[in-house]
This record gives C-alpha cells, sequence and structure tokens, in this order.
C-alpha cells in the first residue's frame, strides 16, 4: 500500500501541530508507510530552529536548552532563510553532559549537543522527548509503541520494536547557534 | 465450449457451497449446536465452551494437527474461527477475511480489505473474529466500517461506516447479531473517541441505533464527556431472559487530567459494565468498576453470564486484577462481591457497594509516578476467560506484573494520542512467572489450580465437555490441553509463533476438532516494556491450527 508523499506530509503537518500544541506525538500504528530512504535534506551549514512553539523557525541558541532536555527541530538553510520542513528532515535535538556520551556519539556532538532524525525506525512516529520512568528515563522514547533509543549512544535500540537506530545529524557550534556539520548519517524513518 | 464447461463447474460448486449453508437463525444462535460454533466464544453467555467430548482427557494425547492454514501476516492473530457446518470465517490482522472448508482446510473466498494508509490504532492491526447471521457474515473493521458478505459467496451485500476513522474511531472486535440487529462497539480509548454501541438492521446496513457510553453529566470536568473513552472495543454478552445486552467501556481518554476532581468525577461510564436494551439501546443498567480510574484498568474484559449460588451472576475478571460477581436480576447490575485472581496492590480493599478504596502508594497522579500491581495490561487483557459447566470454573489467562507509571497533562487534538501518561512495566519482585492460567471457583474466589508460564499469557481459553481446557502461550510457542478438574497438563504442541489466538472446538462429518490461531504481535510487542523480553525471541507470522484425534 503506497501512499501519496504529499498524503504523508499533510498528515505529518497535523502531527507537528500537535507537537506545537504541547502534545506528546501519536500514539499509533501507522498502516502505510511511505518514508523515503535518507537521502538527507539537512545540509552541512544548515542551521537548526525550533519546530514548534512561540520559537517555531527561529534559531535554536545553545544557552536556551536545559541540560537532560529534549526538543524538535527543523534545519534551515542560511542563504535563504528557508526553513526546511519536512518529515525527513524532523529532528530531536538532545542537550547531555559530554561526558556521558560515548566516543562516536561525541564525534558528531557539539557542546552536548547530540541531534538525530526524530523518525522512529519502527513505524515512523515523531520522537520529541526524553523517558520519565523506570528505565526510560533520559532516554529518547517514542510515545507510539514505545521503542526506547540511548542518546547517549548513537542512539541504539534499548527497548520497543524498532530494529535500528535513529539516524544520526553531526552538529557543530557557530556561536549560539547549532549548525549541521553534515547530513544524517544513517537511514531516516523506518522500513 | 470448455470455458462454457468450466463455467457451470464452478456454478454448480457454489451452488452447492450455498445449499450447504445453513442460515443462522435466532434460535440458533440462542441454543448453538455442539458441533458449531456461531460467535465469538461460542454462546451469547460468553462461556467459551464446547458441549463436545469426543477428545476428551483420556485421549487428547492422542492429538495432532490435521490442517493448517498461513495468512502471511506477522501481526498479532487474535481471531477465533467461527463454524457453521462446513464453512469457517476466520479474519486476520488488516481486516482479512477468510472463509474455509472446516473438513479440509480449503479455502472457498476470500476477502482482504484495502485499508487507508492513514488509519491508525493503539495495539496492533487486529481483527477478533465475525458474527453470524441467516446468510450473511459480519465484519468490524479498522477504518470503522461494518461491511456484510454474503456467506456463501463472499459478495458484499452492504458496507457501512459506523464512524470516522480519521478520529481515530476503529473496530477490532467482532460484532453480536441480536433479533435481527448486528451491533458493534468501537474502539480509540488512547485517541479521545466518545465511546458509543451502535446496532444496524442485519438485512440492509441501516443504522437503527447509536448510544453513547460517556454520560454528559456532571461526574466529568466541563465537557471533557465529549472526547472522555469508554470505548467499546470487545464483544458483550446477551442475556435472552431479560433481553439485556452486556457490554463493557474502557478506560478514560486521557488516563490522568489535572481538571478531574477524585471526590466528584467518577467519570461515568468509563470503565463500567452497561446492560442495554438491545431493541433500542437503552442503557437499563450499569456497574463502575474503577470511578477515576488512573491505572488504564479497562473495563471491557468480558462477561461471563452463569449462576453462582443460585442467583443470575455477570461474572468478570477485571482488569484490577479482581474476579467480580454482579447479580444480574431481571437485567439490573448489582454488585455482589470481588475476590482477587491475579496480583494486585493498587487497591487497599473493594467496598460492600463495589467502589475501590484507593491505595495512594500506588494511584499515579499528573505528575506523580508510582508502581502499581497490575499493569495497565491488567490482570487480564482482552483475551477471554472460558467457564466450565462441568467443573463451574471460570479459568481465567491472568498476568501477574505491575508498572512504573506518571501522568503527564495532555490536550485533546482530534487523531493524535490523548493518553495522559507514561508508563514502564516490569516483573513482580520475587517471582519467575508473569502468566498463570488459574482455575477459579466463582463463588469464592478460590484457585482451584494454576499452571505457571514465564511470559505473559495472550490467549484465549476454551474449555470443552471432554473435561479439558485449551491455551496457548508465548515464549515456548506451545498450544495446551490440561484436565479441568486438577490443572494437569495432558497435550502440548509446539506451534510456529506465539499462541495468541481464542482456541475453539467444532465437528465436521463425526469428528472433532480443535482450532486456534498461532501468531505473535498485539499489545505485548509494543507496550510490555522490559517484560517484552521475554518474548523477544518469538517468531512472528500467522497460521491456523487445527487438530483432531489420531
Amino acid at each position: 500500500m503506497h501512499k501519496p508523499q504529499n498524503t504523508v506530509k499533510t498528515r505529518l503537518l497535523k502531527r507537528r501541530e500537535a507537537l506545537q500544541a504541547g502534545l506528546g506525538a501519536c500514539a499509533g500504528l501507522l498502516l502505510g508507510r511511505t518514508l523515503a530512504q535518507a537521502n538527507s535534506l539537512v545540509a552541512a551549514g544548515d542551521v537548526l530552529v525550533y519546530a514548534s512553539g512561540d520559537k517555531a523557525d527561529q534559531p535554536i541558541l545553545v544557552n536556551q536548552v536545559g541540560l537532560n532536555k529534549a526538543l524538535n527541530a527543523y534545519p534551515m538553510d542560511p542563504s535563504n532563510q528557508m526553513v526546511k520542513k519536512d518529515l525527513k528532515t524532523l529532528i530531536v535535538l538532545v542537550r547531555l553532559d559530554p561526558k556521558t556520551l560515548d566516543a562516536n556519539t561525541a564525534k558528531y556532538a557539539a557542546n552536548g549537543f547530540v541531534a538525530y532524525s526524530a523518525i522512529c525506525t519502527h513505524q515512523g512516529c515523531p520522537i520529541n522527548q526524553l523517558g520519565e520512568v523506570g528505565s526510560r528515563k533520559g532516554k529518547l522514547v517514542c510515545t507510539c509503541h514505545g521503542a526506547v533509543y540511548d542518546p547517549t549512544a548513537g542512539a541504539k535500540v534499548l527497548g520497543g520494536q524498532a530494529k535500528r537506530p535513529l539516524a544520526l545529524l553531526p552538529l557543530k557550534l557557530q556561536g549560539q547557534n547549532l549548525v549541521a556539520a553534515g547530513g544524517f548519517i544513517g537511514k531516516v524513518g523506518a522500513d | 465450449m470448455r470455458r462454457f464447461s468450466l463455467l457451470i463447474a464452478f456454478f454448480l460448486v457454489s451452488l452447492t457451497a450455498q445449499a450447504q449453508y445453513q442460515p443462522v437463525t435466532d434460535s440458533r444462535l440462542l441454543n448453538p449446536e455442539p458441533g458449531n460454533w456461531l460467535m465469538w466464544r461460542g454462546n451469547y453467555e460468553n462461556w467459551g465452551y464446547s458441549p463436545l467430548s469426543k477428545i476428551n482427557t483420556s485421549n487428547v494425547s492422542r492429538l495432532v494437527p490435521v490442517w493448517a492454514f498461513s495468512t502471511g501476516v506477522t501481526q498479532g492473530h487474535e481471531a477465533p474461527p467461527i463454524v457453521n457446518g462446513n464453512f469457517m470465517y476466520i479474519t486476520a490482522p488488516y481486516n482479512k477475511l477468510y472463509a474455509i472448508n472446516a473438513r479440509t482446510g480449503q479455502l472457498i473466498w476470500k476477502y482482504e480489505r484495502q485499508l487507508p494508509d492513514d488509519v491508525v490504532t493503539c495495539c496492533d492491526v487486529v481483527n477478533r473474529g465475525v458474527a453470524l447471521y441467516e446468510d450473511k457474515v459480519y465484519m468490524g473493521t479498522l477504518d470503522a466500517h461494518l461491511i456484510a458478505f454474503d456467506a456463501g459467496t463472499g459478495k458484499i451485500v452492504w458496507d457501512v461506516t459506523v464512524e470516522n476513522y480519521k478520529t481515530r474511531h476503529t473496530i477490532t472486535s467482532a460484532p453480536v447479531v441480536v433479533k435481527g440487529k448486528v451491533i458493534t462497539g468501537v474502539h480509540g480509548g488512547e485517541f479521545g473517541v466518545r465511546g458509543f454501541l451502535a446496532a444496524y438492521d442485519a438485512n440492509t446496513g441501516k443504522q437503527l441505533w447509536k448510544t453513547f457510553t460517556t454520560a454528559s453529566d456532571a461526574s466529568w470536568p466541563g465537557d471533557s464527556w465529549k472526547n472522555g473513552g469508554a470505548s467499546t472495543w470487545l464483544t458483550g454478552s446477551y442475556d435472552p431472559r431479560t433481553n439485556t445486552l452486556f457490554w463493557g467501556t474502557s478506560n478514560p481518554s486521557p488516563w490522568m487530567d489535572a481538571a478531574r476532581d477524585p471526590s466528584k468525577h467518577d467519570l461515568r461510564w468509563t470503565v463500567s459494565v452497561l446492560g442495554f436494551d438491545p431493541d433500542t439501546g437503552r442503557i437499563k443498567s450499569w456497574f463502575q468498576y474503577s470511578p477515576n480510574d488512573t491505572w488504564d484498568y479497562d473495563g471491557v474484559n468480558e462477561q461471563i453470564l452463569i449462576t453462582v449460588n443460585n442467583r443470575p451472576t455477570l461474572v468478570s475478571a477485571h482488569r484490577n486484577g479482581y474476579l467480580y460477581n454482579l447479580d444480574r436480576t431481571g437485567g439490573g447490575l448489582r454488585y455482589n462481591n470481588a475476590f482477587k485472581y491475579a496480583y494486585a496492590n493498587a487497591y487497599k480493599s473493594i467496598d460492600q457497594n463495589g467502589r475501590p478504596v484507593w491505595n495512594p502508594e500506588h494511584r499515579p497522579d499528573i505528575g506523580k509516578t508510582v508502581n502499581a500491581c497490575p499493569s495497565f495490561l491488567g490482570g487480564k487483557n482482552w483475551n477471554p476467560a472460558a467457564y466450565s459447566p462441568q467443573t463451574g470454573l471460570v479459568y481465567i489467562p491472568s498476568n501477574d506484573w505491575c508498572m512504573d507509571i506518571r501522568g503527564a497533562q495532555v490536550q485533546y487534538a482530534a487523531g493524535e494520542a490523548y493518553v495522559g501518561a507514561e508508563f514502564e512495566m516490569n516483573v513482580v519482585p520475587g517471582l519467575n512467572h508473569v502468566g498463570a492460567l488459574r482455575a477459579v471457583n466463582p463463588a469464592n474466589g478460590r484457585i482451584v489450580w494454576e499452571q505457571k508460564f514465564r511470559a505473559p499469557l495472550w490467549g484465549g481459553v476454551l474449555t470443552t465437555a471432554g473435561g479439558l481446557v485449551f491455551t496457548g502461550s508465548l515464549d515456548d510457542r506451545g498450544f495446551h490441553a490440561f484436565d479441568a478438574r486438577t490443572g494437569k497438563k495432558l497435550w502440548s504442541f509446539t506451534t510456529n509463533s506465539g499462541v495468541i489466538g481464542v482456541p475453539m472446538s467444532y465437528e465436521v462429518g463425526g469428528t472433532q476438532y480443535i482450532a486456534v490461531y498461532s501468531g505473535f504481535g498485539g499489545a505485548i510487542p509494543l507496550w510490555a516494556g522490559p517484560v517484552a523480553k521475554l518474548t523477544q525471541n518469538v517468531p512472528m507470522g500467522g497460521v491456523l491450527w487445527v487438530f483432531a484425534l489420531k
């Protein structure tokens, strides 16, 4: 069952609106799954901006994000100020204690910030939060069907039905801005 | 000429098939023949009991598979086959429906629904079977349609929209047919639907009544009943003597909300069992298991209609770990008593009116994390218990497990999750099992015997007049037969996958068969968190297994 890409976008825009309302993302099993393979739309130099809320589309500044917090971001092309709003470009940004990152993840982190594709590799739901209960505490959790990823270790799968990690987005700092240091590493979205 | 001959042959086969199909009348539904399995649990009373006895305690060791049917689907297979004579109807995930020759296993016709891509469910794309009436087969769908098929040919006779699937109304369970009305509930309590039950003319599909299951009253803060849940996602039971249809309702949507005041907001009729007049849809009786529930102790678990201490009684093994006895005299619902059948600590007790006395240490709230038992998946979930009139016992596929749970404030948005909680399941410290098949005396709650399983139980239970109890398990992929009186395991078969199907029995051509789906999936791999690791090596894929004596 294939669906037109525009259908996917329309539906996921609704999800983004939900995120703007401060909701957890979907809790659902999506029947169709058409996320394209990586072919990342994020490019080196893109500036991360808020995906939702009062500051939507504004650059995320390093000092605005608390430790052990997660939020959704989109990349913005600085050459034309266009925010790349697409399911494939939705990012989950996490700020962690740099000492907690494993060596490989630390290579792509900036000042304790790590960024991943927000699209769960199980069924494609957007991820926007760290767990607070039990062994999920401090881990990236998908509220759709409970997939759990370790943000300190390349988003490796810790629980649930996901089979592979979230795609990783290399970061660098440019002043107070968080900037992509390259495209996604790994496949974006579900199979 | 050859094509003409083939056409004639097909026509004759169709005619023969049609001729063999015996219409399902009201009389037959009220008194199903022992050899047929005409509805979800075999009878209106939800017993899950087969009066067949050719397969019994003395010969069950000779049970062997005689045919199997693979669906090619790797999601959860939770349906029982429904059998009328030679015709077996079995559904698979994604609303696939197969009519199969019950004796040979040969396909007669099939229907595979083209579902919209944006259908969303919380807990797998399951379907739990069909209903039969006259010459038709009825199936509810994930996109919230109700469809009537010609039983002999599979031709769609009518197809009606029950609700808008884009607001996450779905149908996952079998309808019930009462006096020519096809009655279905809906699923969607994790998305803020307003639950309802609706009846349709069996011949035309015309809606005859629709009754909402949240009350628009002061038991809710403001108008939150409009998205208050109380979905009706498991098949109810019917008492023809009082003309009462009993149906359970789900959790409130969301699970927790800071606007709710426990001293005045019971959130009626969430987590309840309701008695409906099936002629009009009027709610004429009710009992609320868990007023102002915060644990997701959903109230849809099957109502088993039996006689206890000479009183007409509704027995239900509820999510909270208690087996309830409700007096249903005259179609009413009055609390008698409740007995723990699974590990539970959320309540201190249940008072004389059936109202839980909460244990504050184990009651979650917005921003308050607790550990509570059973988990939100319940001491028992959708997978039905069975009753044996031979032993008078209820056989409960129970689970002993707990959860860390914490409320998280949410706002309603159509089509989005509306859960209001974060949670993680865990095992009970010190126990080395989760699943336990328990034979319970409903009169006094005594556990007569139990069989423990390392992994959760997620399949239904069948009792038979052969003195047997059948159920399936997960980590060992087993399908098992136990002595109904002693609990001794008498037979076991290792299937292709974990067994979460609902076993049933039927007889064709003088041979008794036992049938069950094996096909892991459903809620456990999605939601059981660390407990799901107990099932992480279970292969996926659905196969219907049919057994008979060698």
